[in-house]
Order: structure tokens, then C-alpha cells, then sequence
């Protein structure tokens, strides 16, 4: 009974998502316009000090995204990995239930980074409220010489392992 | 400065104006008294990439060590439980004796931090009274990586430990729900330190805490290759006839090849045609590794009569076929199913494997170009239903939004895993989730399913003598399986704690019929004889050693390979082919076979 339970379920889902459909590259109008915002918002509130590298993701209130950053040593720096070899550290973890209003930001910083490949993920795993679809977002890189910004969006569920990816 | 950093670094200064031989290396690993220290590992690295070489002090504490290269610089480790690490750097040298002295610790904590994960998980299962919440936990907490190793012994908040649950069942490894409300506290209070480390250190400073391995395994000398980088995942290996090893590396889609006939190994790496798929590959499930490059997977891999190297891609849904000569890939698609696992190649050179998610096996005659493509049962009409929805609901999940909840189930949907040939040619394989083995008839594909009276049957290999040796990954155990009779003889593992081990994979050596398991949460290799009914467990060097398949050398040699996920929690954060040679006979070159 439970598996046919979950199989009606599943088909629940498939009718009430109806027609919630995005295109393939999951940018829509209204969803770009919002990480634009996004974008903007953090590049007016630059962060970084010195030689260190900082990596932002902003997001809005209505759903839970997660920032995952790869470094040189290909160890990764996420909620569940706080820390790297490598001297990555992430913020905590923004999540639906933090106190945060309005657009919620995650970071990760490297004070000395090492030389070497970075790359950027972003996944959504929870929908807080709010209709469902793509979930805007921008990462905004602070390194010495260059900052690097991505605006883009994401399904719920899916993770985008290389938003952005580039050489220290 | 005080005394006992002033004694320290004599003794370094000590250590390192000594050298190593150019072709080996011998000495004693005491304490500060003097006494020997029996069953320290003494581990030689050499090379870039670098391959370790280690052997065990025995009851004088003596050690020899040969087959080490000309004129390199190596870097020696000396490591016991309950004794501080000594790294040191040597230069190959006149034959000197290098001697050890080594320093008790003190610090429980420091002491609790040598143990392999099994001993922390053991706190986690012990709390756990349901035998049915216990075996959840245990099949879906380790199938990527160990439960209990450094980096996953951590307190967390409840908040990060369900999106910890939440990522996971994405991943395929779910667990009821009820169980997962019972995480946070259960992990928490088991890993929390002041209640820890004083069960895992109760009498550390006492004989018989940590006792030494015994002669027999003294004996054994291992090898480990570094493999890949630091993103690799070196999800099986082989042996192949010819005496190089093959590995597959599934986040970087890339076959290697070691002759470990050359000091320090010789590589060489074949990238794998990716046919442009995207990241995580067709149909991405959509919570991939963040640091992988996998675009095909490749996964398992087996030789062929031609000695031809056959590959399964799980997420390009193909199997590759490996000209060992040319140096070159062909690659076939699957004609139906859902990521194409383990493979095996029958006297007839036909490709049988097991389809894990939509619970197939299949068989590719390269000579004919028959593909079968055969659908394994279901428990219930549930299961079935969905099984047979999944290729409809992967493309709707990749234009509508679902969500699923993110929580998953722990029971899982039946997956085909390891697969092998009896001596009579019947094809069996297992189906992890489903506690089920089953046999396909090699001509008329008629099926028959069994049910295991232990869970999680997982990578099962056939003895000379027909029967089927089968882990249970969630059970503890080892299962003589008999054909003939249909019946199950179950053997505990004896690793400590008992019942926090995870045995992935068995594999049984040709010549002795002596059955290999995976270590897979100890960081060891355990034999089982079954002429005398002995099991002996052999530890291997490096912790978060976490093994998914085994092979043989045509020397005797017991090969594997370090495939947990994420490489980042092994120690030196990356990954090993490994090689146990229980005599110790391992002067170069070290397999005679290799042309």
C-alpha cells in the first residue's frame, strides 16, 4: 500500500505542478529580472578586505538556497563542510528558518587563497513559501584585481554544480 | 621549550641523520624505554605520484622492508594506536638501520582519534534498539563513505542535520521518516566528545587496548598507489592477466593503468568520450558530488577472453569496450534501463550486468550485437508500478518543478548489484533494498528469486566449489550460499566492535578458495578460510579506507581500491589502488606475469 500510496503521490505532484513549466534554460523573464536585483544588491555592498577572496550568494526570503564552493584542493566548502583544507569557511547556514528578511546572503571566504581553480555551485533544496518555479539568484566573486558576478536561477531540487568556475 | 619537546627533537634530530638502503630498509620501533612495540605499520612513501609501501614490526619490533627503489627519498611513517604518528624524512642512504622510538599518548582524545570510523559508528548503534531502524541507518549512513570517520563524526545542529538527510535521499540514500527525526540526538549524543572518548579509550593506557595484529598478518606487506587526484573516485579496479592494474575513476571519466612492476608504479590514463553529456550525464539526478567532472561515470569493469577491458558507464547508459593494444574505446548504448552498475563477461564473451535503478540486468553479445535487457521483479505492485514510471518521471522531473520533500525512504527500491556466474553458466546476481538474490537462466533468461535471510546482499562472488559468497552490508555477515540445496550458512565478521562493520564486497581467490571481504568501515581486508574456519582481519595503513570491490594478482596478491566519497575525508585526501601481498614476498619486480 505505501508504494502505491507514493506512486499516486508522485502523480498528485505531476497534476498540481501542472503547469508550472520553465524553459530549458531555466531563465524566465520575470526569474532574471529578480537576479538582476539580486546581483545588483550585492555588488553595492562589496565585502572583501585586502587579499582575501569572497564568494556571495544572494537569494530571496522564499526559498532555501545553498552555496557550495570548490577550491584548489578540490575539497569542498558547504553547510555540512564549514571548512576547508584549503582555508575556505562559510557563513552559516541560511535556511528557512532564519530570522533574515528581505534578500538572504550565504559567503564563503578564503583570507590567504591559495592559487588555482575555484568553482561555484548553487542548489535549492527547500521552497520555503511562495508559488513554486525557479528560484533567482546572484554569486558575486571579490578577489584581488577582478571581481567576477553570475546572475542565473535554479529548480527546486536541482543542484547546478558549476554556476561559475575560474582561475586564481 | 619544555624537557619533553627538548626529547622530542633529539630524537627526530636522531631519526633523521639515519637513512635508508637504496633497495630497502630494516630497524626496530620501541618505546622510550626501550621495550619493542609489536605491530606498528612502518609505511615507506617514494615516487610522484607516489606509491607506499608498509610492513609491520614484528615481536622484537624489528621490521624489514625490501623492494624500494634506487636513489629516492622517501618519507617514512610509523604508526600504532596509542602511539603518536612519527613522520620522517629520509634519504636513500648505507644500509644504517633505521630505528624508531615512539610516544605514548596521553591524551584519550588524541587516542580516540586513531580508532577507524567503526568504533564511532559503533556508539551511534548501540543506541539504537530497532533492529529495523539500525539496519536503515547502517545500509543508508555509509553507502558513499564511512559513518564515523573524522569528518563525519560531527555534532551538528538538527536544522543542518536534516538538510545533511535531506542531500542524502536526493542521493538515493533515504531514510524513513520517523528515523530521521531520531538523527540529530542519536548522532549527536554519540559523537559528542565527553561521552565518546572515554568509551573509546577505556583502558587505552592498559595492555590489551589496540592489541597488535597477530604474526600471521605481521607478515603482510602492502602497497598503495596514489590514483587520480583529489576529485577521483576509484570506484573499482582489476587485475588484468597481463599484470597491469585498471581502474575506473567515475568523477573524472577516466580509465587508469598501473605497472606495478616499476618502482613507485607506472601510470597511464585514458580519458573516457563523454559524447558531450552534460554534467552528472544523461538525465542528471540533480544532486551530484560538487567537485566531480563526471559526465559518463564510469563504474565496474571486468576483462574479456581477448583481454579487452569492458566498462559500465552508469550515467552515460553505455558500456565501453577497452582495445587494450589501440588504446582505444568503443562505446554502446544501453537499448533500455537506468544506470547500467557491475559487470561480468560469461565463457561466451557475452556482457552481463545489473542495471541498478530501474532494476534490470542486461546482456550484450558483442558478436551478435543481442542486447536483453531483462526486468528484475518488484516486491509489490507499488514498487512495480513506480520501477516502471521512472524513465517517464525523470523526464517530467526535468521540466516541472516536484517536490518530493526531500526526505525519501529508507526501504529503497530494489536495486540489481553484483552479479556472477555460477560454474553451471546461471547468471546470479543480488538485489540490495530487497534482500533478494536471483538467477538467470544464460539461455532461456528465465527467472527465479530468493529471498536472503539477512539484509542488504550486496557484491557476491561464486567459490571453485559452487557456492555463492554473499555481503550483507547491513548485517554484519558473510553467506555461504548452496544452489543445490538453497541453503544459507551466515557468518559473523569478528571486526571490533562487533557489528559496526560494512562489508561491500566479497571476492573469492581462484587458487585457495579463501574468501576476501571489505573492510569497508574498518579501514581493513578480512580473509575468511574456509578449509579451517578462520577469519583474519588485516588492517590497512591509511585511514578512511573505504573498499568497494576486490581482486586477485596472478601472484596471490589481493587487490582493491579506496573509492569513498568525497575523496577529501581519506587521509592525504586522495584516493589508493591497494595491494596486499599476505606472504610478504614482494621484491621487484613485483608480478612476474608483466611482459
Amino acid at each position: 500500500m505505501k508504494d502505491i500510496r507514493r506512486v499516486f503521490s508522485l502523480m498528485a505532484l505531476f497534476l498540481i505542478s501542472g503547469c508550472d513549466l520553465v524553459d530549458p534554460a531555466g531563465q524566465t523573464g520575470p526569474v532574471q529580472e529578480e537576479a538582476g536585483i539580486l546581483g545588483d544588491q550585492l555588488r553595492s555592498a562589496p565585502t572583501a578586505e585586502g587579499e582575501q577572496l569572497t564568494i556571495q550568494l544572494a537569494f530571496a526570503a522564499d526559498v532555501d538556497l545553498d552555496l557550495y564552493v570548490t577550491g584548489p584542493l578540490l575539497e569542498t566548502v558547504y553547510f555540512a563542510n564549514h571548512e576547508s583544507k584549503s582555508g575556505g569557511k562559510i557563513s552559516d547556514d541560511v535556511r528557512c528558518d532564519s530570522e533574515e528578511s528581505g534578500t538572504r546572503t550565504e559567503k564563503v571566504i578564503y583570507l590567504n587563497p591559495m592559487k588555482g581553480r575555484y568553482r561555484i555551485g548553487v542548489d535549492f533544496p527547500h521552497r520555503c513559501s511562495g508559488e513554486s518555479g525557479p528560484a533567482p539568484f546572484a554569486v558575486l566573486v571579490e578577489r584581488p584585481g577582478e571581481d567576477l558576478q553570475k546572475e542565473g536561477s535554479v529548480k527546486l531540487e536541482r543542484f547546478e554544480v558549476a554556476v561559475l568556475e575560474f582561475e586564481l | 621549550m619544555n624537557l619533553r619537546s627538548v626529547l622530542l627533537l633529539c630524537l627526530s634530530l636522531t631519526v633523521f641523520s639515519t637513512a635508508a638502503r637504496g633497495d630497502g630498509s630494516s630497524g626496530k620501533v620501541t618505546a622510550e624505554d626501550g621495550s619493542p612495540i609489536v605491530g606498528a605499520m612502518v609505511t615507506f612513501r617514494f615516487g610522484s605520484p607516489f606509491q607506499e609501501r608498509t610492513v609491520f614490526s614484528g615481536e622484537d619490533g624489528g621490521y624489514v622492508v625490501s623492494g624500494l627503489p634506487d636513489n629516492s627519498d622517501f618519507l617514512v611513517r610509523v604508526r600504532r594506536i596509542g602511539w603518536a604518528d612519527i613522520r620522517s624524512p629520509q634519504s636513500p642512504g648505507d644500509g644504517t638501520p633505521l630505528d624508531f622510538t615512539m610516544t605514548r599518548l596521553t591524551d584519550p582524545a588524541e587516542v580516540a582519534a586513531q580508532l577507524p570510523a567503526n568504533h564511532w559508528y559503533g556508539l551511534v548503534l548501540e543506541q539504537v534498539e530497532s533492529d529495523f531502524e539500525k539496519e536503515q541507518i547502517v545500509r543508508q549512513c555509509t553507502f558513499c563513505h564511512q559513518q564515523g570517520n573524522p569528518a563525519t563524526r560531527l555534532q551538528r545542529s538538527p536544522e543542518e542535520w536534516h538538510k545533511i538527510l535531506s542531500l542524502m535521499a536526493r542521493m538515493g540514500a533515504g531514510l524513513d521518516e520517523e528515523i530521521r527525526n531520531k538523527v540529530p540526538e542519536l548522532f549527536n549524543s554519540a559523537y559528542d566528545p565527553e561521552n565518546a572518548i572515554p568509551k573509546l579509550t577505556k583502558g587505552f593506557d592498559k595492555p590489551g587496548f589496540a592489541p597488535p595484529p597477530d604474526a600471521e598478518v605481521r607478515r603482510a606487506v602492502i602497497d598503495e598507489f596514489e590514483m587520480g587526484g583529489r576529485s577521483s573516485m576509484q570506484h573499482d579496479m582489476i587485475m588484468h592477466p597481463n599484470g597491469f592494474a585498471y581502474s575506473v575513476d567515475m568523477s573524472t571519466d577516466t580509465l587508469f593503468r598501473l605497472d606495478p612492476s616499476v618502482p613507485s608504479g607506472e601510470r597511464e590514463l585514458y580519458p573516457i568520450p563523454s559524447s558531450n553529456n552534460p554534467l552528472g550525464g544523461e538525465g542528471a539526478s540533480g544532486a551530484l558530488p560538487s567537485n566531480t567532472d563526471m559526465r559518463v561515470g564510469p563504474h565496474s569493469l571486468q576483462v574479456d577472453q581477448d583481454g579487452d577491458v569492458w566498462i559500465t558507464l552508469a550515467v552515460g547508459n553505455q558500456l565501453a569496450r577497452f582495445d587494450i593494444d589501440e588504446k582505444s574505446f568503443t562505446l554502446e548504448d544501453l537499448p533500455g534501463g537506468i544506470f547500467p552498475h557491475t559487470l561480468r563477461v560469461d565463457d561466451k564473451g557475452r556482457v552481463w550486468y545489473t542495471i541498478t535503478v530501474s532494476n534490470h540486468v542486461g546482456m550484450y553479445d558483442p558478436k551478435s550485437g543481442q542486447h536483453e535487457i531483462i526486468r528484475i521483479p518488484a516486491r509489490n505492485l507499488g514498487e512495480e508500478v513506480l520501477l516502471r514510471m521512472l524513465p517517464a518521471l525523470m523526464w517530467l522531473g526535468q521540466t516541472f518543478e516536484l517536490d518530493m520533500g526531500g526526505g525519501g525512504e529508507g526501504s529503497g527500491l530494489p536495486m540489481p548489484y553484483g552479479i556472477d556466474f555460477a560454474p553451471d553458466g546461471g547468471v546470479w546476481f543480488s538485489q540490495l533494498n530487497a534482500d533478494r538474490i536471483g538467477r538467470i537462466d544464460p539461455e532461456t533468461f528465465e527467472l527465479k528469486m530468493i529471498d536472503t535471510p539477512f539484509s542488504a546482499p550486496r557484491r557476491m562472488r561464486f567459490d571453485s566449489r559452487g557456492k555463492m559468497w554473499i555481503p550483507g552490508f547491513s548485517s554484519n555477515l558473510i553467506s555461504k550460499f548452496d544452489p543445490e540445496t538453497g541453503k544459507f550458512e551466515n557468518y559473523e565478521l569478528p571486526v571490533e566492535p562487533l557489528g559496526t562493520e560494512t562489508p561491500y564486497s566479497v571476492n573469492v581467490d581462484p587458487a585457495t578458495d579463501d574468501v576476501w571481504v571489505c573492510g569497508t568501515n574498518s579501514d581493513t581486508l578480512i580473509r575468511y578460510q574456509q578449509d579451517i574456519d578462520k577469519f583474519t582481519i588485516f588492517p590497512l595503513p591509511t585511514r578512511v579506507t573505504y573498499t568497494r570491490d576486490i581482486d586477485f594478482g596472478a601472484d596471490g596478491s589481493v587487490w582493491t581500491s579506496n573509492s569513498n566519497a568525497p575523496a577529501w575525508q581519506i587521509e592525504t585526501g586522495v584516493p589508493r589502488v591497494i595491494r596486499l601481498d599476505v606472504d610478504g614476498d614482494t621484491d621487484l619486480p613485483m608480478v612476474s606475469a608483466n611482459p
